[in-house]
């Protein structure tokens, strides 16, 4: 039975956060992120705390969208435990580039991220 | 005259003469009851040093030479957890004030540097680009949409307590 690590909410879409998007990259932060910061982030609020780290094989899900989690770098689950902070890179890397990343498959466009959307992680086993 | 800076000059009065390397809290003007926001942690007597900060040995960047000065007194800290140990060691050896991001707001004008825990793609490049110095704690390298704002000359990770060497003593 596959189980839910991680549940949360889009509150709002910082306006500069499409620059990250054209790059395929989804950068997300909780609220209490600093201005600087918000203004590249989407901003959430987590329904649930993360029950279990996030790892290669879970699913992410984006609305009604299910993409796979391919690797996911040695600080992403300390930074979503602790900021709420992650950051989504649909860059089809098996090993993450960076110690922040969650890769997830290559993809032209990006699923669409809207205020009220619920995202979570789910446990591939 | 803005908050801090009467903040400042109330709890430090003006600045004292050049004094020898060791001064004790006995020596420092009292602290008047103005309250603090917990957010910041003083270690303030008015005089300021430098330090120049390394990249570790996975680090890339820098390195950086720190000088907070009056106008510009914040180590300001974005990572988890509060006040990390570079973020308070940078502060202890400088003189500079820890100010946490995540808990309140501050003007660019007013920080020295950045500390962050960056895993590499968002928060490396937002404080070059904001003509902050940075400095992260993981070994990331530049990355990301913002890249072409990350420097040598502004950035530099991996950092720990053992690579921010104190220049003035």
């Amino acid at each position: 039975m596959n189980s839910v690590k991680y549940e949360t909410k889009v509150k709002q879409i910082g306006p500069l956060a499409q620059d990250f998007m054209d790059a395929g990259i989804l950068v997300f932060f909780g609220m209490n992120a600093p201005e600087e910061l918000t203004e590249f982030a989407i901003l959430h609020e987590p329904i649930t705390q993360l029950h279990q780290p996030v790892e290669a094989g879970d699913s992410l899900i984006v609305g009604d969208t299910s993409i796979q989690v391919l690797c996911v770098g040695e600080v992403a689950n300390e930074n979503l435990a602790n900021l709420g902070h992650f950051v989504v890179k649909f860059n089809g890397f098996t090993e993450p580039e960076m110690p922040g990343d969650i890769s997830v498959p290559l993809q032209d466009n990006l699923p669409n991220i809207e205020p009220g959307m619920v995202v979570k992680f789910i446990g591939g086993n | 005259m803005g908050f801090w800076d009467k903040a400042k000059k109330i709890l430090i009065g003006e600045p004292p003469a050049p004094k020898p390397a060791k001064s004790t809290a006995a020596d420092a003007p009292a602290p008047a009851a103005a309250p603090m926001p917990e957010t910041r942690a003083s270690s303030g007597s008015g005089e300021y040093k430098r330090v120049r900060i390394e990249r570790g040995s996975r680090g890339w960047g820098g390195p950086l030479v720190i000088e907070p000065t009056s106008e510009k007194p914040l180590i300001y800290c974005v990572t988890g957890g509060g006040i990390h140990p570079v973020a308070q060691r940078i502060a202890d050896l400088t003189g500079g004030t820890t100010f946490d991001g995540f808990k309140s707001k501050a003007d660019f004008h007013e920080i020295a540097v950045a500390v962050i825990d960056c895993g590499g793609t968002a928060r490396v490049g937002v404080y070059p680009m904001k003509g902050v110095l940075t400095v992260d704690i993981h070994s990331t390298s530049p990355s990301g949409p913002l890249m072409k704002y990350i420097k040598e000359t502004n950035f530099v990770s991996g950092v720990t307590v053992d690579t921010i060497i104190p220049l003035d003593d």
